[in-house]
């Protein structure tokens, strides 16, 4: 019997939808409690998936939204390359970004789950590995010209064969890495895919393999009819949009271009990003996977706005299509390095806001301040362990939308609000860094009838020994990169600056992708910028501006030059006739 | 001291709730109408109408009471409307968005239209000094008490008498904390002041500092109202003590609770554990899940080797609070929860809900959406002339209708089929909600008996049973006054907590017992000033641990021999254990930290709540009638025995399917369960195919007559 003609009740279709979303959510649950490294559990920095046999997503507990649309592509290759050799038992580990991984530290566990004899599912654990080899704790290391400098590449292999541990493939890797913690992390992700695959075949047992079959079919159909009706209420037309990186690591003042041509046809929309530029010589390039992801991430929010709510499983993205040139920034040709490629996400993120700004007024967002921050490591002068430390405490602001303001210090597209930041006392217990404060960035949002989202100011200093940073992101001032842009009539959003302060006195302007060593007691400072406005600055609420000025965030001079704001002098009350007289006036130059 | 009677009185939105227990075990429920604007004024209105009752003046009734336990909302709905005391926040200079940072993470994630939660202190009310220690409590910093001083004047200028102070690091030293503290005193008369390292001696700035504005917040309004309740319980001249249910599930003195106000936050539910332990416990289980199913939401929660398990990671209104406090799980599932079905064709139940107004279709207020509760009209589970003790005829036709044309249509199903998708899509969230509670713990759910509250829990806890496979439910008689039953039963409970960073195998142990030793003194001292004498007193000390690298810990409970001398090699073996039922494995060759040094001090209530014996009649007194309800199983409408809940006593028994009404809801047997009264009145549901191994078990008080 074929999936197609088995009786549906479309009762059992949302239960069992209820219940794979459940599962998937109880293997992410367990996953973070159980792993060592804090990019899983501190951090969250994993996704857990359920998919069908043919590799077909069917539910998914996403942390981090770039990991998880990435830990799909994959499954394609390890289902083609075993073939008949896939076996109740088998775990099986993926890296590589030319065999469908989005990025080479973002490791995948991957569990066959069998009922009655055949394959009939699969769980995943993917989640970012705080080392996986290569030239660099933690791979991000903008010297790497190719993919073995970044990482042992881990094209499919069994690390366990019919329910046996092969341990020589597990010494192997696990001689290939330098922290002996991290496989205790991929322990956890096997225990996790193990839950999902109990809970599962108890599923299986209960309904059937063809009933099971059927349904998940069904639950697939309706998020795609759902998906299809809503791109139908999108107005029909091909549209255009770019976005400029700077610096690919190795010369900072080298610009490249991120275009992308989005058409909507009826229930269809593709996003063609043929006329990206070329790929780079260094880290800066974007495996395929992962600018898939990152299209997602941009029409999901796009939907989200809509207020429609779809189960995330194939059926979502079937009527998208992508188009990644071979051999651009998007689609680089082996052996190509990529460790960089999820952070560009921001730039495929502002293609497709601006492109559909015109079609989709009512949903789109103003450009984002660009996501920047580091990774650090080193070993603690007390203790002697090594470290790795991300400080996603850096946060920029999103860009406003109709009716919204930015959400302050929203941070990184690319895990699209669902990686949490490091605590400070927790920074300072668990690594040798000492901060010196950590804030919202007055003045940072750009203006509009909608602020952007404010960004966040911090230094802090390591003491860590033979330590290095590499900074990972975009949006300097240094750099002379480009804003984020405001859209109709709302003010650009602002930009983010990193200088080190060395022991001996002398700084440095800290690129965006650029690998330092740090001296113990280097001081890193970071202003990360805030989102751009929405809409004429001049149409925003008084109150809510004279809030945002007694708060501290906005100074007095920016709320009369963006807002046409008069505070009485000496005061941060309103003065409610000179901001009418300065507004009115405005209005009549602006009209001229 | 004789043996007085006993008061719970449960606080809610709209009625207040009275249970009164005498000595000879007898019970009495009352009921009286809150009144929001003076909550104490309710309590003394009811404990009056008690004492009418019984032919008493009130001051003649109280002087027979020795205890009257309380849980109030009062707290709750000031955070939840906002209307706390406006609050001031001292951060450590550098960390003056502590709060509004939060952790980092939106609710949604591709939400940009999503607001952040209404701040609980202002921004221009967050005032930064300069003063700093590191995680090891050396001081960098000097404080500036200038600084101190100034921001002090501020708040005064400002007319803000609630303040919280929150440095880095004070856990570890809290010299800073406690000198503010004194300017702030000085400077700011009659102010509420929050001390983190005093409410929360912990790490994660977020949490304490969240934690401790919280309480600030809503501390005034605590004392305020505590203030003006012992007030009038003197005027009619009660002798014995008052107690205050805690968001811990223990009890606490009005004075405990003024310094602690932000443990009386979510305190309302945090009785029904221990009042589910009460209802299990003659059949002997020392454990059980209890669920709470009203109009907009089911909560769930544990109770496990007699003790309700606690977390201290809870939010309330999107704000942390890190104190310990009873896990309760909650879901936006309901009986107001509407359903619908999506444009791919997909049933969907909740989270939106209908609420009270306009309600489901069948109350007549205007409801046009069709929810759960007319689903549960419409397969025949609520009988529409026995809703609310028939005061109120539900509409069932209007609820078939709108089911049949906007799900039963769409779905190509007829309208009983549709409105039973209804049903069993509800019941699978909230079981999924239940086993989150569980898995997280490492606990199976199938080995704890299921304790059900709220108005709509009787009517879908079969349901959800059978989704977990549980054996065993109890529905208690008067699903009212359960919170206030359980409050009767609640031990004082204090928690105390001290963060450290520690190499477990390498720690002083006389410095953790010496840290357990203080706080035990210190748990003692606030036991016996509440009345407790010191053969009541208990402790339970306990580490929170963690693999060296973790960033979670596990809470790892010692026994109370650990007090004097702590063995080392013992306390890696529980952990290791929890760590692998939890998680799936353990690992010897990594070290492991100790994070937290916990100690709870519990105070024993005297008393016992075990009910007099009930007089009632067999089923086939209870015998209403017949009518068609939705089988599950046959997935057809059956005919079904209907009874009436109130005239059937212990020892009654009937066979599934059928149906118990009890006036204000009804019980749902569905044809795979049993059920029959105990000892103490509730309903047992039991699996029949496992019925001479539960019937072991339940207790009747009399001897069990087999069908």
């Amino acid at each position: 019997m074929t999936a197609t003609d088995h009786a549906i009740d479309p009762i059992l279709a949302s239960v069992l939808q209820r219940r794979l979303d459940a599962i998937s959510k109880e293997m992410a649950t367990l996953l973070m409690r159980s792993s060592r490294s804090p990019i899983f559990n501190e951090i969250g920095d994993l996704v857990t998936v359920l998919f069908d046999a043919r590799g077909r997503t069917l539910a998914q507990a996403e942390y981090a939204a770039i990991i998880a649309f990435g830990a799909r592509p994959p499954l394609d290759y390890i289902i083609e390359y075993f073939g008949d050799e896939i076996c109740d038992g088998d775990v099986i580990v993926h890296n590589d970004v030319f065999t469908g991984g989005n990025q080479n530290a973002d490791t995948g566990i991957y569990v066959p789950i069998f009922h009655e004899g055949e394959l009939v599912a699969w769980a995943a654990a993917k989640g970012h590995l705080a080392d996986t080899g290569g030239m660099t704790a933690g791979g991000y290391n903008p010297a790497a010209r190719e993919v073995w400098q970044e990482s042992l590449r881990i094209p499919p292999v069994k690390i366990y064969d019919r329910g046996v541990l092969r341990k020589d493939v597990w010494d192997l890797i696990s001689a290939n890495i330098r922290f002996g913690f991290v496989m205790e992390d991929v322990k956890a992700m096997v225990g996790a895919c193990e839950i999902g695959r109990r809970h599962l075949s108890a599923l299986l047992d209960r309904y059937g393999r063809p009933t099971f079959d059927a349904h998940m079919q069904y639950v697939i159909d309706s998020s795609e009819r759902q998906v299809r009706a809503e791109i139908a209420r999108w107005p029909d037309g091909t549209y255009r949009g770019e976005s400029e990186m700077v610096s690919d690591g190795i010369d900072p003042s080298r610009r490249y271009r991120i275009a992308c041509e989005i058409t909507i046809a009826g229930e269809e929309i593709s996003f063609d990003f043929s006329e990206t530029d070329d790929q780079a010589p260094g880290f800066t390039n974007m495996p395929p996977a992962s600018a898939a992801g990152a299209v997602r991430i941009a029409f999901l929010m796009l939907v989200a706005a809509g207020d429609v709510i779809i189960p995330t499983n194939e059926g979502l993205f079937a009527p998208i299509r992508t188009v990644f040139r071979e051999g651009s920034l998007l689609n680089p040709r082996f052996p190509a390095a990529t460790i960089f490629g999820n952070q560009m996400s921001d730039e495929i993120m502002e293609c497709i806001m601006s492109a559909l700004a015109d079609a989709l007024p009512d949903r789109v967002t103003a450009g984002w301040g660009k996501y920047v921050s580091t990774a650090l490591h080193g070993r603690d002068p007390v203790t002697d362990d090594p470290y790795v430390t991300l400080t996603v405490f850096q946060r920029n602001g999103p860009g406003a939308m109709q009716g919204t303001h930015g959400w302050d210090a929203f941070g990184f597209s690319g895990t699209a609000g669902q990686m949490r930041s490091t605590d400070p006392e927790m920074l300072e217990i668990t690594s040798p860094h000492f901060m010196e404060y950590h804030e919202l960035l007055p003045d940072s949002a750009g203006a509009g009838t909608w602020r952007g989202g404010y960004g966040t100011r911090s230094a802090w200093r390591t003491e860590g020994v033979g330590a290095h940073g590499v900074s990972m992101g975009e949006g300097l001032e240094a750099e002379g990169a480009l804003p984020g842009r405001g859209i109709f009539g709302g003010r650009d959003a602002s930009l983010s600056r990193m200088v080190l302060e060395f022991p001996d006195g002398s700084t440095k302007e800290w690129g965006s992708k650029e690998m330092v060593s740090l001296p113990p007691g280097t001081v890193i400072r970071s202003w990360c910028g805030g989102g751009a406005g929405y809409g004429d600055p001049l149409e925003r609420d008084v109150d809510d501006v004279v809030a945002e000025i007694q708060s501290g965030l906005l100074s007095v001079e920016k709320a009369r030059e963006d807002y046409g704001v008069i505070v009485a002098p000496g005061t941060q009350e309103l003065d409610e006739r000179a901001t009418l007289a300065f507004r009115s006036g405005a209005y009549l130059k602006g009209s001229k | 001291m004789t043996m007085g009677a006993r008061i719970g009185i449960d606080v809610g939105g709209t009625f207040t709730d009275f249970l009164l227990i005498n000595p000879d075990g007898s019970r009495l429920v009352h009921k009286t109408s809150s009144i929001p604007s003076d909550p104490a004024r309710a309590v003394t209105q009811g404990l009056r109408e008690i004492a009418e009752t019984q032919g008493l003046a009130i001051e003649e009734f109280l002087a027979g009471v020795d205890t009257i336990v309380h849980g109030t909302t009062v707290a709750t709905n000031a955070l939840l409307t906002r209307r706390g005391n406006r609050t001031g926040l001292l951060t450590t200079e550098g960390f003056r968005d502590v709060l509004a940072l939060r952790d980092g993470t939106r609710e949604e994630a591709y939400d940009n239209r999503l607001l952040p939660p209404t701040p609980i202190v202002e921004r221009r009310d967050t005032l930064a000094v300069p003063g700093r220690v590191t995680s090891a409590g050396e001081e960098v910093t000097a404080l500036s008490e200038d600084a101190v001083r100034a921001a002090g004047q501020l708040f005064h200028e400002r007319g803000i008498t609630s303040i919280a102070i929150s440095f880095m690091h004070s856990y570890a030293n809290e010299e800073h904390e406690v000198r503010a503290e004194q300017i702030l005193a000085q400077e700011i008369p009659g102010a509420y002041i929050t001390r983190s390292s005093e409410l929360l001696a912990q790490a994660r700035y977020y949490d304490r500092t969240s934690t401790s504005v919280l309480n600030s917040y809503v501390g005034p309004i605590i004392r305020d109202y505590i203030g003006v309740l012992t007030a009038t319980l003197e005027e009619v001249s009660f002798k014995g003590i008052l107690l205050i249910m805690q968001s811990n599930g223990g009890v606490t003195t009005p004075e405990g609770l003024t310094a602690r106000a932000a443990l009386s936050l979510l305190s309302g539910p945090a009785s029904a554990p221990t009042a589910g332990l009460l209802e299990v416990a003659p059949h002997g289980w020392d454990r059980c899940l209890t669920v709470d199913m009203g109009g907009t939401s089911f909560d769930a929660a544990i109770v496990d080797g007699g003790r309700p398990l606690v977390k201290t990671d809870g939010t309330i209104d999107r704000w942390r609070i890190a104190l310990p406090m009873v896990d309760i799980h909650t879901i936006g599932a309901g009986g107001g929860s509407i359903a619908s079905v999506d444009e791919g064709g997909m049933l969907r139940v909740g989270p939106q809900s209908a609420g009270a107004v306009p309600g489901p279709i069948s109350y007549r207020r205007g409801g046009i959406q069709p929810t759960t509760t007319d689903a549960d009209v419409v397969l025949g589970y609520i009988a529409p002339t026995s809703f609310l003790g028939g005061e109120m005829t539900l509409d069932v036709d209007a609820a078939r209708k709108a089911i049949a044309q906007q799900i039963g249509e769409p779905l190509g199903l007829d309208p009983t089929e549709a409105a039973a998708g209804i049903y069993e899509v509800v019941n699978v969230s909230m079981a999924a909600g239940v086993r989150e509670i569980t898995v997280r713990r490492g606990l199976d759910p199938r080995d704890f008996p299921i304790v059900v509250a709220g108005g709509a829990g009787p009517v879908h806890a079969a349901a959800i049973a059978r989704e977990l496979e549980i054996p065993l439910l109890v529905v208690p008689r008067e699903s009212s006054i359960f919170c206030a039953a359980g409050m009767l039963v609640c031990d004082f409970r204090h928690d105390y907590v001290q963060s450290q960073q520690w190499n477990l195998s390498s720690m002083q142990t006389s410095e953790v017992t010496g840290i357990w030793a203080s706080m035990a003194e210190q748990g003692r001292t606030t036991l016996m000033d509440e009345g407790v004498s010191t053969d009541r007193i208990s402790f339970l000390p306990s580490l929170d641990m963690r693999y060296r690298g973790q960033w979670f810990e596990i809470n790892v409970p010692l026994d109370e021999s650990s007090l004097d001398s702590l063995d080392i090699a013992a306390a890696a073996d529980k952990f290791h254990q929890i760590h692998n039922e939890q998680f799936g494995y353990h690992t010897e060759d990594t070290d492991i930290e100790v994070l937290n040094v916990r100690l709870t001090a519990t105070g024993l209530v005297e008393g016992s709540t075990q009910p007099s014996e009930r007089e009632g009649g067999t089923a086939l007194d209870a015998h209403l009638g017949r009518r068609e309800i939705w089988s599950p199983l046959h997935r057809r409408m059956v005919e079904a025995d209907i009874y009436s809940g109130s005239s059937m006593g212990p020892g009654a028994e009937i066979q599934g399917p059928a149906i118990i009404e009890l006036g204000t809801t009804s019980i749902v047997v569905l044809d795979e369960y049993d059920a029959v009264v105990d000892v103490s009145g509730s309903f047992v549901l039991y699996l029949r195919e496992r019925a001479s191994e539960m019937r072991e078990r339940i207790q009747t008080g009399s001897t069990p007559v087999h069908v």
